[in-house]
């Protein structure tokens, strides 16, 4: 029950000076180091990520629910609130938290009441039950329940079950539907109660065998089954799925190729691209982020959750309908805004709450997901803009540059003019990380979080900064840039950026920040990411065949 | 019925206010012995604990001013001071002035050693673990390598026969250094501990209680034996869900039964608006005093706001631009951090006074209910304004079934400075003493815990012995 916790020194750290150690603070609890003979398919020595035991999220849960229950379930299973505790600086991926995560007490108890009332929805729900049984029920000892239920549970458990497993749940349903007045479909409905709370649905039960051709663990075909539908689809698999898993299809790189572009090219894949993007931009934090209403009156909730949508959109538009050069997230002109963010961004009148395409013109002030409201305003503070979240946002997520930890002395003062009569955001930034210790760090997040000082603390667009014009420019390894446009360019045109990106879909991936004995991975990644064109869709395809998706380290001995 | 019970009874009405609970269970109906000391079947009455945390500090107007210190001396060494005639400055006034003075102890000038590079979290956590944290992969990210002590306790009295491990709640935010996960509704945790007939596990499905139960045996037995397949770590996790399913079932069966059985009347179930901090600790506090008279748990903990929390504390009238997150209040100028500190202590003191006094309210066996507590607050550093991690504040409160003193001043560090000389100053306390004097005053036979630094420290053999009984 204890989770990860962070620290917001980010906030409000005017001068959290890197030690110059950087990229060794902050490595993974548990480092995983090659062990001897641990080597890949081509005998290179290499580290793999532990096998881990993930925790549904909220998304994943009601998404499995709808895949296997339909619409009328999927209702009700929103009403779950199942909690990822994540503080503002925790900078990990959910898919990380997910690996500690657990489900104890009052989320357990959450977990089963929703359970219940799911297995009731989608059980007395007569237009819709027999679709997603496949027949009409008349005794639970039917061919039809058996079948059924079966195949339901084999999806959520993404494994075959043993003829006891499925005796206990025959034993359930029948005392259950001989004790609820023989209403056969009380008896499923006590096993969907059963499944949809079952340990083996709300973890994902990834734990290897060894792998008799090398040391390390290889993950089997119905693992593999569950980790490619939770990644591509943020979902549990289909049928076709667990057949595939069921002639050991996914044993195989090519066999996981296959299998990977077809459920890509599936419309539940949106759900998986999705799942990823707006967690790579923590756009989550959108559903609790708290603004001064005297300062951003317009900050409301429904313009919130557009802004979430709009990172949304733009994403899956970007990465799945146009399967463009993943650097485009950075300076595409294409977007989505509805009422209120058209008139956030000073476009032309959208009429509702619905959001629309649009095309900035070439003279807009914002391109790309880093001018998107919802990651600037994730990336601010209640009253004002942050050049130093934004900065160090961008240093560690998009260019891959970890800053480390502050050191013991750096001194905590806050961004403020004290006596230097500073008056800018920029200029109080600059005032209060100025000093010597603190440049190692900060002049490497200033120069990049000074190019979003046109944007507001929820991105609105703005000249002026406490009565002095803003001076968005800034630098990047030596380019200068003026303002967020050029900013996303000078991006696009940095090495760092582009090698970026493999990492942070491993690490997404994989549950955890990888230990530099993983390198092989990341390196081969990279090359075919480069090679293809950038494209995020072969990238996903690349990973999940590769040995980095497809085997362990051999740790914990069970 | 005794006239113990019944006036305990006529008591907790009293303390509950609004609030309708329809609970009758053991201590309510059991009668106590002739003394009151015990039940009359000659059970001990329960020990509780209560931990109260609050983030970011106190200002040096909570530093009480030193009456009549004595040396106090471990090992032949002096230690520290210990006051029976201290006097509360301003932020302590609270305590006073609800004449809770002497139903608690202050203890100051004590340090977690190591634990200030990472600052709040870690310090945070460390406060209740007494344990290194360890990183967790991310910058500034940290997260506990051992259980708190809330948890620790919480397990070692698990199967007691109470139907809640521990209830615990957030009143502006769900993080917790606890590492308990804390609810931030207090209509929400009524209803799981005096709903009608429970809101536990019961959705509109009218699946009958026997089905339901059978539903979750089979999730436990599925977990037990997926559980055996997983390494340490993973296993420890389904192990904690099963037992968390476990739980409920007893909730359910035990609370199938209850129907018939009436306690308090019926009265309202308690609403606070979301961000009314007042009203949802005031709800927080009297719930948790009758769960914890009608041995619904035995253990609770309540957060205030948690490391670097950025909470709005627009009820206390704050001269702070509109909105302004407490945390980074503490990080203005000191013009303006000074007396919003200040005046956010002040408010909090006034609600730890009243979450201690909801406790005295209630008269247990011979005395009042926090006789049989022990409430331990604190926070994570002393002079917010400066974010060290040090000097940290701490109070216990109750006498935990006579094992605790209270009334007294306990200063650690003898001479200059707290924080003058590093991390190795050896005349400095750990403050993980604080977690071996909770164990002892609650019974518990452990010799030592924690570590006294994060690097690579001894373990703490010696408890503040000053304040034992």
């Amino acid at each position: 029950m204890s989770y990860p916790r962070a620290l917001a020194l980010i906030a409000t750290l005017a001068c959290a000076a890197c030690t110059g150690e950087i990229g060794t603070a902050g490595g993974p609890a548990e480092a995983q180091r090659p062990l001897p003979g641990s080597v890949d398919s081509v005998g290179v020595a290499v580290a793999y990520a532990p096998s881990f035991v993930p925790r549904v999220t909220q998304a994943q849960y009601v998404n499995s629910v709808r895949d296997l229950l339909g619409d009328p379930a999927a209702a009700i299973a929103q009403n779950l609130d199942l909690e990822d505790p994540v503080s503002e600086s925790d900078h990990t991926f959910r898919t990380m938290r997910a690996t500690t995560n657990g489900l104890v007490d009052i989320a357990a108890e959450h977990v089963s009441a929703n359970a219940f009332d799911v297995a009731h929805a989608a059980a007395g729900d007569a237009g819709s039950r027999t679709s997603w049984l496949g027949c009409t029920p008349k005794s639970v000892s039917d061919d039809c329940v058996i079948g059924g239920i079966g195949a339901l549970l084999r999806r959520a458990y993404r494994r075959a079950l043993s003829p006891d497993e499925m005796g206990k749940y025959l034993t359930l349903m029948t005392a259950a539907a001989a004790g609820e007045g023989n209403d056969v479909w009380k008896g499923i409905e006590a096993a969907l109660a059963a499944m949809l709370q079952s340990p083996y649905f709300l973890f994902g039960v990834h734990v290897g065998e060894p792998d008799p051709a090398a040391r390390r663990i290889r993950y089997t075909s119905y693992e593999m089954a569950g980790r490619l539908s939770l990644l591509l689809w943020d979902s549990v698999p289909d049928a076709a799925l667990m057949t595939a898993a069921d002639a050991n299809v996914l044993a195989s790189a090519e066999g996981i190729r296959a299998q990977a572009e077809r459920l890509l090219a599936d419309p539940r894949a949106r759900r998986g691209v999705i799942a990823f993007g707006a967690d790579f931009l923590e756009a989550d934090r959108l559903s609790d982020l708290k603004k001064d209403a005297m300062t951003f009156p317009k900050f409301t909730a429904t313009l919130a959750a557009a802004m979430h949508e709009e990172i949304e959109q733009a994403f899956a538009n970007l990465v799945i309908d146009q399967d463009a050069d993943y650097l485009d997230v950075y300076t595409t002109r294409s977007t989505f805004v509805n009422d209120e963010l058209a008139a956030l961004y000073g476009l032309s009148p959208v009429t509702g709450s619905a959001l629309h395409p649009v095309t900035m013109g070439a003279d807009s002030t914002r391109v790309g997901l880093l001018g998107s409201a919802g990651f600037l305003a994730v990336h601010a503070g209640p009253t004002e803009g942050s050049i130093i979240k934004r900065g160090v946002f961008m240093n560690e997520r998009v260019l891959c540059r970890e800053l480390g930890t502050p050191p013991a002395a750096a001194a905590m003062n806050g961004v403020e003019s004290g006596s230097t009569g500073a008056r800018t955001l920029r200029e109080r930034t600059i005032a209060t990380t100025s000093r010597a210790e603190c440049t190692a760090c900060h002049g490497r997040i200033n120069p990049l979080g000074f190019g979003l000082e046109s944007f507001d603390g929820i991105g609105g667009y703005r000249t002026t900064d406490n009565g002095q014009p803003v001076d968005a420019s800034g630098t990047l390894d030596g380019a200068s840039f003026d303002g967020e446009p050029a900013l996303a360019q000078a991006i696009r045109s940095d090495d760092a950026a582009q090698h970026c990106v493999a990492k942070q879909l491993y690490r997404y991936a994989t549950g955890h920040k990888e230990d530099p004995a993983e390198q092989p991975h990341l390196d081969q990644l990279d090359q075919k990411f480069l090679a293809g064109g950038r494209r995020f869709s072969k990238l996903l395809v690349d990973l999940v065949a590769g040995d980095g998706f497809r085997y362990a380290q051999p740790s914990e001995v069970p | 019925m005794s006239k113990l019970s019944i006036s305990r009874r006529t008591c907790l009405r009293g303390v509950l206010g609004g609030i309708a609970v329809s609970v009758g269970l053991p201590p309510l109906d059991a009668m106590f012995n002739a003394n009151g000391t015990a039940y009359a079947n000659g059970t001990p009455i329960p020990k509780r604990l209560a931990s109260w945390f609050w983030a970011q500090g106190v200002t040096k107007e909570w530093f009480p001013i030193a009456g009549n210190p004595q040396p106090y001396t471990q090992g032949g060494k002096q230690v520290g001071t210990i006051d029976a005639t201290w006097t509360a400055p301003s932020e302590l006034q609270p305590f006073e002035k609800a004449g809770l003075r002497n139903d608690i102890s202050v203890i100051t000038g004590t340090r977690l050693f190591g634990w200030s590079e990472v600052m709040h979290s870690a310090q945070d956590i460390g406060v209740f673990s007494g344990y290194p944290t360890v990183n967790t992969g991310c910058t500034f990210c940290v997260g506990p390598t051992r259980p708190s002590i809330l948890e620790e306790v919480s397990n070692r009295w698990h199967g007691d026969g109470t139907p809640f491990p521990f209830l615990a709640a957030g009143v502006t935010g769900t993080f917790s250094p606890t590492g308990l996960p804390h609810e931030a509704s207090p209509s929400a945790m009524f209803d799981r501990v005096f709903g009608a007939a429970s809101k536990v596990g019961v959705g509109p499905s009218g699946l009958s209680t026997a089905t339901r139960m059978s539903v979750l045996d089979l999730v436990q037995s599925e977990s037990a034996t997926l559980s055996k397949k997983l390494g340490a770590r993973d296993s420890q996790r389904i192990q904690a869900f099963q037992q968390s399913i476990r739980d409920l079932e007893m909730r359910m069966s035990s609370q199938a039964n209850a129907g018939a059985a009436a306690g308090l009347d019926k009265l309202t179930r308690p609403t606070a608006a979301k961000n009314d901090y007042d009203a949802i600790h005031d709800a927080f506090a009297r719930i948790m005093a009758i769960a914890v008279a009608t041995n619904q748990t035995r253990v609770l903990s309540v957060t205030v706001d948690a490391g670097q929390s950025e909470a709005v504390y627009s009820n206390i009238g704050l001269s702070v631009p509109a909105g302004a997150g407490y945390h980074s209040i503490t990080h203005m100028d000191k013009s303006i951090a000074m007396p919003a500190i200040h005046a956010v202590t002040m408010w909090k003191m006034q609600k730890l006074a009243q979450f201690i006094g909801y406790l005295k309210a209630v008269p247990e066996g011979a005395g009042t209910l926090l006789d049989n507590c022990l409430v331990f607050a604190s926070s994570e550093m002393d002079d917010a304004t400066t974010h060290f991690c040090i000097n940290t504040p701490m109070i216990l409160a109750g006498k935990s079934g006579g094992a605790l003193k209270t009334g007294l001043y306990y200063a650690g560090y003898v001479g200059k400075e707290p924080y003058a000389n590093g991390d190795n100053d050896t005349n400095q306390e750990s403050t993980t003493k604080i977690l071996l004097t909770i164990l002892r005053a609650l019974g518990e036979k452990d010799t030592q815990w924690g570590q006294r630094s994060e690097k690579n420290g001894p373990a703490i053999a010696e408890p503040f012995g000053a304040l034992l009984a």
